[in-house]
């Protein structure tokens, strides 16, 4: 139960995290994710099989799952906007994404034996799911009802657009 | 390998994500989002893959452990699937790492 606990506060931290931050419930989306990882990886009582099977697999990829994110998210982090590279940050990236591919070739690559046509299967399923919820997605918004026309800014309104963007464009505010 | 195995293992991914869209659903609600469609919808699709795991596909099954055998399946294939992707993401990274300044004139009228 707990496993399976974990699981869902793990989705719903991930729902929340997507969400962005003009929401405030964001903020509580890491740490959920956290929680649902200590759940799911600390069992506080017997597994059965399927669960059992599922927590080995987990715990045999998370090493290198670890490795592989942290190590994008550096170099992401380091290439950052405006060309203004941290370069210590970003070998680092690199060598955590090449220790990454070592681990999997040394460790998890001989314990991928599964049937690959059932896994091809699965992921066909979810596919086909994903298209489907695309297309209910499409369906829903071309029947919502278009929101009338807004009014034109008052003098008021536009006299305070005017200023805010004066100011951040380094005009002056007082002018007009 | 029986063609069942393969129809239990697509309907197995298709339950799975209509799980995650539900709880994304829930999670993200706003007032601005026409959220009662998408469920219904959502909602039928789940149900009628469940219904076809659980009485034709599989009959002696429950319902807890058809859902807990398609969560644990879908996992499995995507830790099994993010290598090739992985790949990917490999080759966009190591691109991003020696990806240079572009020469731009403007930049230069800076100077």
């Amino acid at each position: 139960m707990q496993f399976w606990f974990g699981f869902l506060v793990l989705f719903c931290g991930l729902s929340l995290h997507r969400i962005g931050p003009a929401f405030k419930r964001s903020n509580f989306g890491k740490p959920l994710i956290l929680l649902g990882f200590v759940l799911i990886f600390l069992p506080y009582s017997e597994l059965s099989s399927i669960e059992y099977d599922l927590f080995i697999f987990m715990a045999d990829n998370l090493p290198w799952l670890f490795l592989s994110s942290s190590g994008t998210y550096f170099v992401l982090y380091g290439s950052q906007i405006y060309w203004e590279n941290i370069n210590s940050v970003k070998i680092l990236g690199i060598l955590l994404l090449l220790l990454s591919w070592v681990y999997f070739f040394a460790f998890i690559s001989k314990s991928f034996d599964a049937d690959l046509s059932l896994i091809i299967a699965n992921l066909f399923g979810m596919l086909l799911a994903i298209i489907y919820l695309i297309w209910l997605i499409k369906f829903i918004e071309s029947r919502t009802p278009k929101v009338a026309e807004s009014l034109p800014l008052s003098d008021s309104e536009k006299k305070y657009v005017t200023s805010i963007l004066k100011r951040n464009l380094g005009g002056n505010p007082d002018e007009d | 390998m029986k063609i069942d195995d393969f129809l239990i293992s697509i309907i197995d991914g298709s339950i799975f994500i209509s799980l995650l869209f539900s709880i994304h659903l829930l999670c993200s609600y706003h007032p601005y989002h026409r959220i009662f469609p998408l469920i219904m919808g959502n909602i039928s699709f789940l149900f009628l893959a469940i219904y076809i795991n659980l009485f034709i596909l599989k009959p002696n099954s429950s319902l807890s452990l058809i859902l807990r055998e398609s969560t644990s399946n879908s996992i499995i294939s995507i830790l099994y699937f993010y290598p090739f992707l992985f790949i990917f993401i490999t080759f966009v990274i190591v691109k991003l790492f020696f990806r240079k300044r572009p020469e731009d004139p403007l930049l230069k009228l800076l100077d």
